[in-house]
């Protein structure tokens, strides 16, 4: 058996850890870890592959072995998910955790995590779109939508001043799946949505909340809520993507002082949900008929808390939904999370084997389609259905709500 | 010139919140020394948790047999007044003298008409959900509380009834069945609130705990899985008289289960989830009392699993009881906090996914799982502190101070049991003994002012009747019944000779089956009467209290154990058993035939006490009785008060011991009732209950001392470890010296960066297999206390089993939060400690968590040590005729119910010479011996035994045998007449000399040799 040396124990380690923990609870609370391992038994991946194991990280950070939790992959291998400290009875949150260590203690992140915060740091957003490329894909995809509506009068407004909400775009919509915004653009003019983009800073999504690099994530936020600010909107409105959600939420109470961060973030999860119920949209659920089951992003639902408001949403605009089991805030991360997409190849064996877990809850359903509004988990999804033969495909909820919607 | 002081008149009498066990033994105490009590119980029964129970721990006593005997005696005490459906509405006055406002809700049933026969029950058309069963069964609209309930009466669920929810509000006759079923017309649908304004002059708040609701935790699925139960559910599942008869079946589909897991801490130690950061400090051992109960139903195939984080049996004995279960009965222990709970939808089994400690995950599926359901503050308390105007702590428990245990912040208003802090029964028994004895003193100069006396009907003179014998065969809930066909025994006793009543009742020992004997002793005629039940030891003098009722004399009865010595012995075999009943029963039917009634005598009783020890268990004792008006002679071996907490400096809630001790020395030394006798011993101690002598070596010479009870409280001693390296290196202390040196100067440590601590040094190994309960404490005291001298000084605490319950988690989770580790290690891995240099340790352990060896250096290495029992406890014990358990201490009367009493009359014990304990408790003890010890010294007169020995002077041959042999000195032998004689008051009918007495001139009344021949003639018939 391997043995602590005492040269190896550097128990100040803990109180830097506890020092730079980003959290809008104590910050200490991790101290009070009993180690009775409810998050090893709560991680859903704990005996899915090596260095998994929740319980043992938190002990190792408060024994003081700076160095073996530094160079450790669990650092890398954890999703963040938060479903091993949801329950956790002394308050410790062990994503947290991880996330400051990756952020604070000079370390780099495999793959390609740090250079995405870094390029939105450097563009104003993750995936380098220049705002020519963007004012054009809004520019036709406003063409395109007036098209298929037959209505001249459709605008996807960019900079109105006194809009009620600013929408903050996934950089992918935009680059790569230009439907999206065709899509979300749709439900919009249904809506008769008195919005606007930001030509500026747009992007929604936040690396720095993987990464755990506290001056990017501020001066991300920052941007936003300048932009707040100068259109003189009443709130924000974040695309169906689940980490961004909890970056523009959360994220306003840790990284912005409470004067910056004087405005509402909600999900256009939550936006889509109250227009349906309220009438101001209307929608016909036979447009949908294949069966489908809905995958809970953690940040969304775990964290954020919405859980209800997309299954409405579905009930609404679909004839079969079937729920996954566990699902809701007890639901399993697809194993894409924490930022482990942009970590390579080394990191995406681990990566499917989490997702069989997915695999399987999503074949047990044996629905066709499988809704996530996330787009990371879009990706991972994407990535287990390729891997495991799933036979059915993803989509967002707003693809099912515009597909079902019923204009005048 | 006049008085102008203003004084309050007193008033004799205490008004008790709650008919729990801690309210029942407060009330009984206080009316048993001179006061007349207010029982107030908020539901139509008292009883409390207690009687939902099945087994109580760690002796296994079927929960309701001990306490039914409390039950009757609260109902029948003419100095105990019952307040059932009743709550306290308002208090006004001052300490001594309080008006308090009582509002009893309507019963609709008359409470002197009701006989409780059920025939309302029956005919009531509505099924409601029973709470006594938790909701696993139904019972009707009209109903009594549990088939055992003192009293004995239905009630009426107004908002579930026909008539009173529907019929009555709209003018219209709808139901009122039950009314026509009423031969004893009992219901009364006009019933309303009433209003009682009564006079106390204390208060004692025992209203109990409410039993946390996990179905706000939706991870265990509570309330939607059905074999998910709570703890207390399954206590009702295992119960006799619970929803399944005591067969253990799963609620699902009530099948009988192969695999039961219990989840420890659910609602306990979870500040995040529940914010109920305390320990509930009981589940630990009733977890391990239910595996083993459940094994002994179903069978040793039976899979028990125990997941927990600490298993936390603290108290006296309780390790005992865990290590049994685990070797003995094959219980399983897993160190694992349950994540969730999950059930398969097609079996109804309860799948678990867990990590064990090497981080291993495992998934097991159980036919049942128990939530093992922490306490919370009664759903009263709010409400009961605004109307008291008492303080509340963070969880809503009374707020209570250490060196005054019992005492609410408002004078003349005490608290005990589960609204105190989360308490097991004996630890809750003695809260309430001490609260009796603060109410006692407060009002010692009033008391017997308002007290009832007892008058029994005249005795019925039998002598020259034949034999009219009435034979009662318990069931004893399935105690008996599910072995013994006890209609059986009952038809056969019927057919003997001189029986003219034969029954058989569900549980004898209930206040309604007294009540039943009495009538049936009228209405027969009887003139002997024969329980066959459980022993005498507990029960015989309830059933002849019920006699005197019945107007017979006591001695007119007698008992068959077809308990103990047919049901449970022959539990395989029902056939032999039922046989065995048959003869036994018959054995007592024919002894019963032959008794006689005998008289007893009136001893006067010597109102001075004796107290061995002057620690702070026998000053605080001393002082309670001194308080109450009684003499005491505090004895002390060493020349100064004091004890063991001479040498502890503060508590581990911060508070200072040494100034509370000088106060309390000052107090009992100047306390002109007592007379402190430093550097003696008792060396010699002859006599009985109200009148012992006991030789006293002072120095100045031996004294002889007339005392009427003994409290021994002589007190514990440290370990003394010869383990790593103590008494080798300088770096080695104990805990408590480390805490004198924490506490005189933080010079010492300040060339030390790291403190280490070990645990159970000396405790909780073969050689001393009990817990010594204060060191986890101890150890998280002391690690505060250096961090809050240099937290940059790196504290480990290696421990087995981290045990600080109650309100004593808060600190360990302090400790945790200021950076303290906490490393586990089992027996048989202890660490290992190297001297590396004068300065330096080196301790090696393995770390439970990762599973690896870590070395640690450190500059001190504190031994947290055994509490051992006082070496001179046996020497007493031998002087005083009292018993010490296998570990040294001393051995109560009953380890749930009469926590401080010895089986031997008159004698008492408190502190560490009962077990290892705080000081808090110990102070809460030594006032409970006090007010039990004042129970016999406020008598005048005691009553001796009836069924004595005698020598028929015609026999004897003078041979002085007995003389020698009687251990109560109880023998003399008359020169003159050559004979030997008895002298009454002394002798305690043992039967020691009847047996040695070669001639047969000693026999015992009561146990005469044709009797004993008549019951030996009966069973070989």
């Amino acid at each position: 058996m391997s043995v602590i040396t005492v040269d190896k124990i550097y128990p100040k380690f803990r109180e830097e850890v506890a020092e730079k923990f980003c959290t809008d609870k104590n910050k200490f609370d991790i101290y009070n870890c009993l180690a009775c391992g409810m998050c090893t038994a709560g991680c859903p991946f704990s005996d899915v592959h090596e260095d998994m194991d929740p319980r043992k990280f938190v002990r190792m950070v408060l024994l003081g072995l700076k160095e073996e939790v530094l160079n450790s992959k669990f650092i890398w291998n954890c999703t963040m998910c938060g479903r091993c400290t949801m329950l956790c009875p002394m308050g410790v949150d062990i994503a947290g955790m991880v996330r400051t260590i990756r952020g604070n203690f000079g370390l780099r992140s495999p793959g390609f995590l740090q250079d995405i915060v870094d390029n939105q740091i450097r563009t104003g957003n993750q995936m380098e779109v220049t705002q020519e490329d963007y004012l054009d894909t809004l520019e036709w995809i406003e063409e395109e939508l007036q098209a298929e509506l037959d209505d001249t009068n459709v605008r996807i407004p960019v900079d109105k001043v006194g809009a009620d909400f600013l929408f903050l775009w996934d950089p992918r919509e935009i680059k790569y799946y230009p439907m999206d915004v065709q899509s979300i653009g749709k439900i919009m003019h249904a809506a008769g949505a008195n919005w606007t983009c930001s030509s500026e800073y747009w992007d929604a999504t936040h690396y720095g909340l993987f990464s755990g690099d506290d001056e990017a994530s501020r001066i991300l936020l920052k941007r936003i809520a300048d932009q707040v600010k100068k259109l003189k909107v009443k709130y924000v409105v974040v695309t169906e993507c689940g980490h961004a959600t909890r970056a523009q939420r959360w994220g306003r109470k840790v990284w912005l002082t409470p004067e910056e961060a004087d405005y509402p973030v909600y999900s256009f999860l939550e936006i889509q949900a109250d227009w349906i119920k309220n009438g101001i949209i209307k929608v016909d659920k036979t447009k949908n008929p294949e069966p489908v089951t809905y995958h809970d992003p953690c940040n969304s639902a775990r964290k954020e808390g919405i859980i209800e408001e997309p299954r409405y949403c579905l009930n609404q605009v679909v004839l079969d939904f079937r729920e996954m089991w566990p699902n809701r805030e007890y639901n399993y991360c697809c194993g894409g999370g924490g930022g482990l997409l942009a970590m390579g190849k080394e990191i995406k064996v681990g990566r499917m084997a989490k997702g069989k877990l997915k695999a399987d809850q999503i074949t047990k359903t044996g629905a066709k389609i499988v809704v996530t509004p996330c787009h990371n988990c879009f990706d991972q999804l994407t990535d287990i259905i390729k891997e495991y033969n799933l036979d059915v495909k993803v989509q967002h909820v707003h693809h099912l709500v515009s597909n079902a919607l019923v204009l005048k | 010139m006049a008085d102008l002081r203003l004084t309050t008149e007193k008033v004799g009498s205490v008004l008790v919140v709650g008919g729990g066990i801690a309210g029942i033994q407060a009330a009984l105490d206080l009316a048993d020394t001179g006061f007349y009590v207010y029982l107030v119980e908020s539901s139509p029964a008292i009883g409390g948790t207690q009687a939902k129970l099945d087994k109580t721990f760690p002796t296994n006593d079927c929960s309701l047999c001990i306490l039914s005997p409390k039950l009757v005696e609260c109902g029948r005490h003419p100095n105990i007044e019952l307040f059932t459906l009743a709550q306290v509405e308002g208090i006004s006055g001052e300490p001594g003298n309080f008006t308090v406002t009582i509002r009893q809700n309507p019963r609709y049933v008359d409470l002197d008409k009701c006989v409780g026969c059920g025939d309302c029950a029956q005919a009531c058309p509505v099924k409601i959900p029973d709470p006594f069963n938790n909701g696993l069964s139904k019972k009707k609209a009209i109903s009594v509380k549990y088939e055992q309930a003192v009293p004995k009466v239905y009630n009426i669920d107004a908002e579930r009834c026909l008539y009173l929810s529907k019929g009555k509000p709209l003018g219209k006759d709808i139901c009122r069945k039950c009314e026509s079923a009423c031969t004893s017309k009992a219901i009364n649908f006009d019933d309303v609130p009433k209003e009682y304004n009564l006079k106390v002059g204390a208060v004692i708040l025992a209203p109990g705990f409410e039993e946390f609701d996990p179905s706000k935790l939706t991870n265990f699925g509570y309330g939607k899985y059905k074999n998910v139960v709570t703890s207390i559910e399954f206590e009702r599942i295992l119960s006799a008289s619970g929803p399944f008869k005591g067969k253990i079946v799963r609620p699902a589909d009530h099948k009988e289960p192969k695999k039961i897991a219990w989840i420890q801490c659910i609602g306990s130690r979870d500040t995040a989830q529940c914010a109920s950061g305390y320990c509930s400090s009981v589940c630990c051992t009733y977890a391990v009392k239910e595996a083993i109960i459940a094994k002994e139903h179903i069978g040793v195939d039976l899979e028990t699993t125990i997941f927990n984080m600490d298993i936390r049996t603290f108290g006296k004995d309780f390790e005992k009881y865990y290590i049994r279960s685990k070797e003995e009965y094959g219980v399983r222990y897993v160190i694992s906090r349950v994540f969730a709970l999950e059930e398969d939808p097609e079996t109804k089994n309860i799948k678990i996914r867990y990590s064990d400690l090497e981080g291993n995950v495992h998934y097991e599926e159980f036919d049942i799982v128990v939530l093992s359901i922490g306490m919370r503050p009664c759903a009263e308390s709010k409400n009961l502190a605004e109307k008291f105007q008492i303080d509340l702590n963070k969880y809503g428990f009374a707020e209570t101070s250490i060196f005054d245990p019992v005492k609410t912040s408002r004078e003349g208003i005490y608290v005990c049991g589960a609204f105190h802090s989360p308490l097991d029964i004996p630890s809750t028994v003695v809260q309430a003994s001490a609260t009796a004895a603060h109410a006692a003193s407060l009002l010692s100069e009033v008391r017997h002012t308002l007290e009832k006396q007892v008058t029994y009907p005249p005795e019925r003179n039998v002598l020259g009747e034949p034999p009219r014998i009435g034979v009662f065969v318990c069931h004893c809930g399935i105690n008996i019944g599910g072995v013994v066909d006890v209609p059986a025994v009952r038809d056969y006793v019927s057919t003997l000779p001189n029986v003219v009543y034969a029954d058989d009742l569900l549980y004898t020992c209930s206040q309604d089956a007294q009540e039943k004997i009495k009538e049936i002793i009228k209405e027969y005629n009887l003139n002997r009467v024969v329980v066959a039940s459980c022993t005498p030891r507990t029960h015989e003098s309830l059933f002849q209290q019920t006699l005197k009722e019945a107007g017979l004399n006591p001695y007119l009865f007698s008992m068959a154990n077809i308990r103990e010595q047919c049901s449970w012995v022959h539990m395989h075999e029902p056939e032999k058993a039922t046989e065995k009943a048959k003869d036994l029963v018959r054995a007592a039917i024919s002894a019963a035939a032959l008794k006689e009634p005998l008289s007893v005598l009136h001893l006067d009783v010597t109102k001075e006490a004796v107290v061995i020890g002057g620690g702070v268990a026998g000053m605080e004792a001393a002082l309670e009785i001194a308080k109450q008006g009684f003499p005491v002679h505090l004895i002390e071996k060493t020349d100064q008060l004091g004890g063991l907490a001479l040498k502890i400096n503060y508590t581990l809630e911060s508070k200072d011991v040494q100034n509370y001790l000088q106060e309390l020395i000052q107090k009992v030394e100047n306390n002109p009732l007592i007379t402190v006798y430093k550097n003696s011993s008792v060396i010699n101690v002859s006599g009985y209950v109200g009148n012992f002598l006991s030789e006293v070596k002072t120095s100045t010479g031996v004294i002889e001392i007339k005392h009427g009870i003994t409290v021994i409280a002589i007190g514990g001693e440290e370990y003394q470890p010869k383990e790593y390296l103590y008494g080798q290196s300088n770096l080695v202390l104990t805990g408590v010296e480390l805490e004198n040196i924490l506490a005189k100067s933080s010079e010492y440590l300040r060339k030390v960066k790291t403190i280490v601590m070990i645990q159970c040094v000396g405790s909780r190994n073969s050689e001393r297999p009990y817990c010594s309960r204060v060191c986890c404490g101890e150890a998280v005291k002391n690690a505060l206390k250096i961090k809050e001298i240099n937290p940059d000084i790196n504290v480990y605490v290696l421990y087995r089993d981290m045990r600080t319950y109650g309100f004593k988690e808060d600190y360990y989770q302090e400790a945790r939060s200021k950076g303290v580790i906490f490393i586990r290690y089992e027996e048989g891995n202890e660490p290992k400690v190297r001297l590396i240099d004068e300065n330096n340790l080196l301790v090696t352990v393995q770390d439970h968590i990762l599973q690896k060896d870590i070395n640690i250096e450190a500059q001190l290495l504190a031994l947290n040590t055994a509490t051992l029992p006082n070496s001179n406890a046996r020497e007493l014990a031998q002087l005083y005729k009292v018993p010490v358990n296998d570990d040294g201490f001393y051995l109560e009367a009953h380890m749930k119910l009469r926590p401080v009493d010895f089986a031997t009359e008159g004698v008492f014990l408190c502190g560490l010479a009962h077990s290892p304990k705080f000081i808090d408790e110990t102070i809460a003890q030594a006032k409970a011996a006090a007010q039990r010890a004042t129970g016999v010294l406020v008598q005048d007169k005691l009553t001796s035994e009836g069924a004595i020995s005698y020598v028929d002077p015609d026999y004897c041959v003078g041979c002085k045998i007995c003389v020698g042999l009687c251990p109560y000195k109880a023998i003399s032998f008359n020169e003159n007449k050559k004979v030997a004689e008895i002298t009454d008051v002394l002798c305690k009918g043992c039967g020691v000399c009847a047996s040695a007495c070669p001639t047969g001139a000693c026999s015992i009344k009561n146990f005469k040799s044709e009797q004993i021949f008549a019951e030996i003639a009966a069973i070989l018939a």
